[in-house]
Order: C-alpha cells, then sequence, then structure tokens
C-alpha cells in the first residue's frame, strides 16, 4: 500500500495495491476509485487533498507491518483543515522525541530507511545495522557501551536513537488480544 | 502537449494503455465539459477503441493536462 501526494498539484493518490486501472469512477466531489481489470477497487484518488485531509497525520494501527517506509517528505505547514485531533507538530509527525532531549534533526541523523539497504528496514544511518538488531542486542542483555564495542563506528547517540525511534514506533501499538 | 507532475508520475504509470491522441480528440471535441471549483476543466468524450467515455481534466490554464481515466460514471 503506497501513499504518495503530489504537492504542487495538491493530489493524493493511495495505491491500495498495484496494478492497471481500466476504469474509474468519482464516488464523491474530487474522490476517484480505480478499478483493474477484475473489478477490484486499486486506488484511491484524492483531489485538492490539503483542503480534505490533515496531510499532516497519519496513524497506523494495528497494521501487520513488514515494512514501513517514508520518503520525499513534503515540508509540513499549518493547514486550516477541520481536525478531530490538534495539527500535530512537525516533529511529532516524524517520530521525534522532543520530551528527551533528542530534537529532530538529531534524531534524524542516526536512524534512516533506504530501500537499497536491508530492504528498507530503519537503520543507524552509514550502516548496515537495524533498529531491530540493536534492540534484540539490548534485550539479549548487552549495554550500550558494550554494543559500540562490538560494532566500530556506532556511537551511544546511535543505540539511545534506535529506543526513541521504537518507543515513538510503537506509540499507538496494542498488545493482540 | 503540457502535462502535470501527476499526470506523468502517476495517471500514466496507473494507465499505459491511455494514448495522448484520445486526450486530444477528446480535447478537440468533448460531448461535455465541466469547470470544477478548483479552476480546472472537466472534458468528456468517447473513444471508438476504447469503447467508453474518457474523462479529461485540465488545468485553469486551459492547456495542462491533469488527469485522464475511462469514466465509468459518466451518463451522456
Amino acid at each position: 500500500m503506497v501513499f504518495r501526494y503530489f504537492a504542487q498539484s495538491d493530489m493524493l493518490y493511495i495505491e491500495l495495491m498495484p496494478g492497471t486501472s481500466i476504469e474509474s469512477q468519482e464516488v464523491a466531489p474530487g474522490v476517484v476509485l480505480d478499478f483493474d481489470a477484475q473489478d477490484r477497487v486499486i486506488g484511491i484518488e484524492i483531489e485538492d487533498a490539503s483542503s480534505v485531509i490533515n496531510l499532516s497525520e497519519l496513524q497506523v494501527l494495528s497494521l501487520p507491518l513488514a515494512s514501513f517506509i517514508v520518503v520525499d517528505r513534503t515540508p509540513y505547514r499549518a493547514q486550516s483543515v477541520p481536525s478531530a485531533a490538534p495539527a500535530l507538530a512537525e516533529e511529532r509527525a516524524t517520530y521525534c522525541a522532543t520530551d528527551s532531549g533528542t530534537a529532530e534533526s538529531e534524531w534524524q541523523q542516526h536512524i534512516v530507511s533506504d530501500t537499497e539497504v536491508m530492504s528498507g528496514k530503519p537503520v543507524i544511518r552509514g550502516t548496515r545495522l537495524t533498529v531491530e538488531h540493536i534492540l534484540n542486542l539490548l534485550a539479549d542483555g548487552l549495554t550500550p557501551e558494550e554494543i559500540v564495542t562490538k560494532y566500530g563506528g556506532v556511537s551511544v547517540s546511535d543505540v539511545r536513537a534506535c529506543l526513541r525511534f521504537a518507543a515513538r514506533s510503537l506509540g499507538a501499538t496494542r498488545v493482540p488480544a | 502537449m503540457k502535462t502535470t507532475d501527476y499526470f506523468r508520475e502517476s495517471v500514466l504509470v496507473r494507465r499505459p494503455y491511455l494514448k495522448m491522441e484520445w486526450i486530444e480528440a477528446v480535447l478537440r471535441n468533448p460531448v461535455r465539459t465541466e469547470v470544477q471549483p478548483n479552476g480546472r476543466t472537466r472534458y468528456w468524450g468517447f473513444i471508438e477503441e476504447l469503447g467508453k467515455y474518457l474523462r479529461v481534466v485540465v488545468e485553469a490554464d486551459g492547456e495542462t493536462v491533469h488527469n485522464a481515466f475511462p469514466d465509468r460514471g459518466f451518463e451522456p
């Protein structure tokens, strides 16, 4: 599933599954469904997206995600769209830990995702060490200092950024019943 | 023909069968046009080769093609 926003055209396209759109239907003003040859809805197009949707907030709840990739984020700007929740600060939208002393810019210096590295899993910048692996090392009882010793080029700040990233990523997660 | 980034990077990717000659034909001889509240204009035309009505959306400048799709909901 892919959410792609075209800022210049103010178009949001939600690709539910890959495929060719054979036919389309506008189901509400500016909202068009794409159908494939099997008459399945494969995508949703939303025109004037920023005026009808709060594009600065995306919550992903209870999905069995194996991959979550954010690329080419459009700079945040305040919108006038009514929202059920107050507009999020940009820092929250990017999992920044403003309450822990890890500023957004600092956080982004540590953790990155690149589709060419470890299938896009979050990794420590400049390495192939996934956040998942670092968390497992910590769970195994290693201290941040021991991880730094074990892996050259990794700092204690990198390890702490992994923890902060994980904590923020799990903010809306629930334990399955 | 001018096109938006959305048309080139999303519309044509999802609908690779679209022919620019179809779009040009609709714009030359639409069976209906409507101006959207955002200034864009919709044009509809029947494409024999497709056997369907094609909706073409043009930017407010009147020449930049922004969208095009076989419109299931169009009733002439």
